[in-house]
């Protein structure tokens, strides 16, 4: 290889930037493509300190190809990988849930995994990258590569920097990329419930009174993991509550009572706490997420709904997307700033994340509507569904 | 400098050389078909490199680029893993090479000489040394291509690549890459070309079997048109295509 490095001092061709799964991932798969040496990469990772990350990510086929492709999934323990084999969507009147079932045995819609066992397991194989623990204060950029300040006084050159740093990105604004906000107004609320039986490794999504769910199979056959979607000044209203989960736990037994589903909260079973974490539910969208040699990744670029649980799997598609365009690019020899990389990563994505977008928006501004007019048509459109092999659409699209 | 170099047109390049690196300055027509001639240049260099697919599909090839200019096509190259010596006649233009190379952190051997003062003067070095022998949109702007032919010959080894792009001396060459680029889309400087050099992938053939070089690679560029590029009067990036009507590469090997 004839191109050397003038200055190896704190210059790498690439920067990524943010310490969660997606910038990891992104590490890895730059690690992995072989068209860098070690020291033409590096890993902005500030510390922070997630002892209490209690989510779990719903990984779809396509994130689970590609978890297995990285080795990843050979690295878990049994009982860290809980597939998904039917996914089952209750509407306001759930007397009719549209239902994907799995195709045979084999076959999988999808696993739940917990999101810190996979960043353990892609942190070890990226251990060898150089990583700076500091946050970045400022960027500057010119024609010939991307500095990057950091706050602990030391500096980064770079020729891509690659930002994942997260639904509230500072890099967002520092490079002055306009993003289109919604605020929904609601907060998010995660944990894990017991459930009354076998949860048969079936995935709920329903809509009920206190805002749409999230409930995903884990582990023990009647642990689940949810994500609950609640209205502000409601939220604080249960927050403020001693034992705030079983107020929870008694709103779902009412929407599910009809179905016989029942649910507690957890006890401490296999090191998982009965704890509740949540946040705001700030959602945006970003239409060019490129500029002057840095492109913006995962939440940065969007943040969605997590209804549909399909958050970090379209993280893992930018990734995949980024990567694909910088070898697109340097096969014709280009600099890693050429505008052909970020034209080719914003034409690919920008569909795909907007669909994804438009999907949750549809479902949840339909399903947390008060018109009885809306609700009508919703569930009898399910109803509709259910009959019908339109249905995929939903889960194919899941798939993007 | 040698006969091959034509001095007018040297002071021509001079005077542009520092928009060399402005995509849409004087020579935004080389920007846009560098990916395209980049894609000849690694379809010919297959014949002597097994290992061509990738980002290292000219790795470790010596290679040599005339007319470099400012260096659009040899840091494209050395990002390809080949080790590039660039050549040109114009100082002002190897300057700016130099510079851009150097704040792009690539290693490039620059030098402002002709091919026949590099054979004089650099001999042992150069004579029969390099795998890649590149002279891209320059022989149009030679003063005796004969000498040029001969020189090329001298400087690739045996069984090395040789590799043209240039004008086509037709109708439409002449019409596109001289009158309509220069007066109507105006994406080269007035004077740039003189249509008595452009040459036929025939002539050029013939002439290069002369000198031992056998070409019997053709291919023809052309510009793609988006909408934003006619609302802006441009072109879109050039791409490969079977008519040799206006540009063309040309690849072979030295026998």
């Amino acid at each position: 290889m004839a191109i050397k490095n003038l200055s190896q001092e704190n210059f790498h061709k690439i920067c990524v930037v943010g310490g969660g799964i997606t910038g990891a991932m992104m590490v890895l798969l730059l690690k992995n493509s072989n068209i860098f040496k070690l020291s033409d990469i590096c890993w902005i990772k500030p510390k922070v300190n997630l002892k209490d990350d209690l989510r779990t990510t719903f990984f779809n086929k396509t994130s689970l190809q590609l978890l297995n492709q990285l080795n990843i999934l050979k690295s878990l323990n049994k009982n860290d990988f809980t597939p998904v084999k039917k996914i089952k969507v209750f509407g306001t009147n759930h007397k009719s849930p549209l239902e994907w079932d799995h195709f045979d045995k084999e076959t999988k819609l999808g696993a739940v995994i917990k999101n810190n066992i996979i960043l353990k397991i892609i942190e070890e194989k990226i251990k060898d990258i150089k990583r700076y623990d500091s946050f970045v204060n400022n960027t500057k950029c010119n024609k010939f590569e991307r500095t990057l300040y950091l706050e602990n006084k030391t500096y980064i050159k770079t020729h891509l920097l690659l930002s994942a740093d997260g639904k509230n990105s500072y890099l967002r604004k520092l490079l002055s990329i306009n993003t289109i906000n919604k605020n929904i107004k609601h907060i998010a609320i995660s944990g894990f419930l017991q459930q009354n039986n076998n949860h048969n490794l079936t995935a709920i999504q329903a809509f009920t009174n206190l805002g749409p769910i999230g409930i995903l199979p884990y582990e023990n056959k009647n642990l689940v993991n949810f994500v609950l979607s609640i209205e502000e000044s409601r939220c604080k209203k249960i927050l403020s509550k001693e034992k705030p989960e079983n107020l929870l736990c008694y709103e779902l037994n009412k929407f599910f009572s009809r179905i016989n589903l029942h649910f507690a909260p957890v006890k401490k079973i296999n090191k998982i706490e009965n704890k509740l974490s949540y946040w705001n539910l700030d959602l945006n969208i970003v239409l060019n997420p490129t500029s002057s040699r840095a492109i913006l990744i995962g939440d940065a670029a969007h943040s969605i709904h997590p209804l549909a649980g399909q958050g970090l799997n379209l993280s893992f598609r930018d990734c995949v997307s980024a990567l694909n365009a910088i070898k697109n690019s340097l096969k014709f020899g280009n600099d890693l700033g050429d505008k052909y990389i970020l034209n080719f990563y914003k034409d690919e994505r920008l569909p795909k994340t907007i669909a994804m977008t438009a999907f949750t928006d549809f479902i949840f501004f339909g399903f947390t509507s008060t018109s009885s007019k809306t609700q009508k048509i919703l569930t009898k459109g399910m109803a509709g569904l259910n009959k019908t092999n339109l249905k995929n659409i939903f889960r194919d699209l899941a798939s993007i | 400098m040698s006969n091959t170099v034509d001095k007018k047109e040297i002071e021509q390049f001079s005077s542009l050389s520092n928009q060399w690196w402005e995509k849409s300055g004087p020579f935004s027509a080389l920007h846009k078909m560098s990916n395209a001639r980049i894609e000849f240049i690694i379809q010919n260099a297959s014949r002597i490199i097994n290992n061509n697919i990738g980002i290292n599909s000219l790795d470790g090839l010596n290679c040599l680029d005339i007319g470099c200019g400012g260096g659009i096509l040899s840091e494209k190259l050395v990002r390809l893993g080949a080790f590039v010596t660039g050549i040109d006649a114009s100082e002002d233009s190897i300057k700016v090479a130099k510079e851009h190379a150097e704040k792009s952190r690539l290693n490039i051997n620059y030098n402002c000489i002709s091919t026949s003062d590099l054979l004089k003067f650099e001999n042992e070095k150069v004579l029969n040394k390099f795998d890649l022998v590149i002279a891209s949109e320059v022989i149009e702007h030679v003063n005796d291509r004969k000498v040029f032919l001969s020189d090329i010959a001298d400087l690739c080894r045996k069984g090395g690549v040789v590799v043209f792009t240039t004008i086509n001396k037709s109708f439409l060459g002449m019409v596109f890459g001289k009158y309509f680029a220069e007066n109507i889309l105006k994406i080269v400087p007035k004077g740039t070309h003189n249509v008595q050099k452009f040459v036929t992938p025939e002539t050029l053939a013939k002439e290069s079997a002369e000198h031992n070089i056998i070409l019997d690679n053709f291919t023809g560029f052309k510009p793609t048109f988006k909408i934003d590029n006619i609302i802006n009067r441009e072109f879109g990036d050039f791409k490969l295509t079977s008519s040799l009507e206006i540009n063309y590469g040309a690849g072979g090997i030295k026998i």
